[in-house]
């Protein structure tokens, strides 16, 4: 409407008429605009969530869980902007199996090598299925690194001084538990839940071009969706008072399974759920070690994280399955080991 | 998301980042050996943000045909990630609460939620004798574990100076066996972190003798050890005769 007088009168002013319907707003004016807004009422926003202690430790454990997530996922981004872009597919062709079935476990022993917590194996293994990797060895390797690698087993081991088993139990569980799941999506995963991650839009002039768009894509879209999980987790951590454990730890069924839960909703990086499992003094050995194996492979900001980057349906098969799985593996080895 | 926009998504996530890790804000979230990591990252995202924001303008600044392609390009990735990009904004949360708002540590709410956790200590050769300085400086952890986990007694006799912040006890948390006379109304409290404020874990002593302070009042304490609170057990909160107290401002840890 504001246009149309404009190219009527000038015709010298044409010419940007069409670049200025491109620009929609919404973009980058919507960003100033929450910008500002927030800068003019900083002091209100803060002087509110200070009369609200509980929003206000809910606001401070949402920052802590993304802040500390963020270099991981960095981590993750660059590693899999690397593999996108200077690592030939047909290298993955070469290192892996022919086998499927045979790829499955040693894409979980790769997993040993990645020494992050499970943000970062989120983009990774996107990345992988990207380059050609078969799925059931790209989600043996998204569940298996964060919870094998050594930074994890070392910190296991010394946050239960005196039972090397948990972290042997660990160890063994997660391996365990995720080549099952490998080799339960290659026998009944179906290609059409799963969303490979389409990346030949992110494809650019040269390699460090490609990179580059990998990178800053997989960064956005997956920090988006640990803000999500962030938030949820935030949310349930101060919902649930610690107290209400007590009484549910007595009973050792109910004890492995609301440890297999509070590892979904409290979303803990695995370098430092032992510490957490390490406090639960209340609860008996087998269900932390349920705590530990499920937390890494199963919890709200993975879910999130696997939902963006692999679709709403892989999500809703894969994470329910996940969580039996890796819930009755440790219940087993817990039952042999502890 | 258009690429203008991420790219100074990315150039804000990281300068908040940088600030945080610069200014000593970040000991409010996460633990000091995460300061190199959030340095590093920090300065990643603003490289990527700074070379997609030089992409878009030397894309729009050139001449018609390399525009155009970059126009295209630019809009091909909008219309084919319209809906999965979205969720990117939601990146401006940690981005205006880190920069504008920096949520204060957790204090004396989380606290009083928490049990409080003594951990048996590693070994079982025992304790090292305590120090010889008078008083003996101890964080509240190593306090509460020499009071719950060494032999009974062994602090008897020494003065510590302690450094935490005030917890309230709720009335029904209260020991009813204090000595006669003795009064005491709240925890000298310290959280400590294993990674995150998420998975923070509280040290709590209570303070017997002084009067009640307002919930996060930062402290020095020096005092006596006193038998009471429980012993071999990691949820124990064991005493502290308090003889002075000063106030103090929050340390630059805010964690233990």
């Amino acid at each position: 409407m504001d246009t149309e007088p404009v190219t009527a009168t000038d015709e010298a002013q044409v010419q940007p008429v069409p670049q200025k319907e491109r620009w929609r707003p919404g973009g980058l004016e919507l960003f100033v605009a929450l910008l500002v807004l927030v800068a003019l009422f900083s002091t209100q926003i803060a002087n509110f969530a200070s009369s609200y202690p509980g929003l206000q430790a809910g606001t401070t454990i949402f920052v802590s869980i993304v802040v500390q997530a963020l270099p991981f996922l960095a981590l993750g981004v660059m590693l899999s902007g690397i593999i996108t872009a200077f690592v030939p597919a047909s290298f993955w062709q070469r290192a892996l199996p022919k086998n499927q079935a045979l790829a499955v476990p040693v894409a979980c022993a790769s997993g040993v090598v990645l020494p992050g917590c499970e943000c970062a194996s989120v983009p990774v293994s996107g990345g992988l299925m990207a380059r050609g990797v078969a799925p059931s060895a790209a989600l043996t390797f998204l569940l298996a690194a964060p919870a094998i690698n050594p930074v994890v087993l070392v910190s296991t081991y010394v946050a239960f001084p005196g039972q090397p088993e948990m972290a042997v139990g660990r160890f063994i569980a997660s391996f365990i538990a995720a080549v099952v799941m490998g080799w339960l999506w290659l026998k009944f995963g179906k290609g059409e839940w799963l969303r490979i991650p389409d990346r030949s839009h992110l494809v650019g002039d040269n390699k460090w071009h490609t990179f580059r768009l990998t990178a800053a894509h997989d960064f956005l879209h997956a920090g988006g969706f640990l803000v999500v999980g962030g938030i949820a987790a935030a949310i349930l951590n101060v919902a649930v008072p610690p107290s209400v454990l007590d009484t549910l730890a007595s009973n050792p069924l109910v004890a492995v399974l609301v440890m297999a839960v509070l590892a979904v909703v409290l979303c803990i990086c695995s370098e430092a759920d032992a510490f957490v499992a390490a406090s639960l003094t209340q609860f008996p050995l087998t269900s932390r070690l349920v705590f530990l194996v499920v937390g890494p492979m199963v919890d709200l900001k993975l879910i999130a994280l696997q939902g963006g980057t692999f679709g709403r349906r892989f999500v809703t098969r894969f994470a329910p399955a996940t969580f039996i799985v890796a819930t009755l593996t440790a219940c087993i080895v817990g039952w042999f080991l502890l | 998301m258009r690429r203008d926009v991420q790219a100074v998504m990315l150039i804000f996530l990281g300068t908040a980042l940088v600030r945080i890790a610069l200014t000593d804000l970040y000991l409010r979230y996460v633990k000091a050996s995460m300061q190199p990591f959030l340095l590093l990252t920090g300065a990643l995202l603003l490289i990527l943000g700074v070379w997609a924001l030089i992409d878009v303008i030397r894309g729009r600044g050139h001449d018609h045909d390399e525009a155009d392609e970059a126009d295209e390009g630019a809009e091909a990735h909008d219309g084919h990630n319209h809906g999965q990009m979205r969720i990117a904004w939601l990146l401006m949360l940690p981005v205006l609460s880190i920069l504008l708002i920096a949520p204060p540590a957790l204090g004396a709410y989380s606290a009083e939620r928490e049990n409080s956790t003594v951990i048996a200590p590693a070994s079982d050769l025992g304790f090292d004798p305590l120090p010889a300085q008078d008083p003996i400086t101890f964080t509240l952890n190593e306090y509460a574990t020499r009071a719950v986990w060494d032999n009974p007694g062994s602090l008897e006799g020494r003065t510590f100076e302690l450094v935490g912040f005030v917890t309230p006890v709720p009335e029904a948390k209260l020991p009813t066996d204090l000595p006669a006379g003795a009064q005491a109304s709240w925890w000298l409290t310290r959280l400590s972190l294993a990674c995150c404020a998420a998975d923070a874990n509280a040290t709590k002593i209570l303070a017997v003798g002084p009067k009640s302070l307002p919930a996060n009042t930062w402290v020095r304490a020096t005092g006596r050890w006193m038998p009471g609170g429980g012993t071999e057990s990691a949820t124990a909160i064991p005493w502290l005769r308090v003889e002075s107290l000063t106030q103090i401002p929050q340390p630059k840890d805010p964690y233990e």
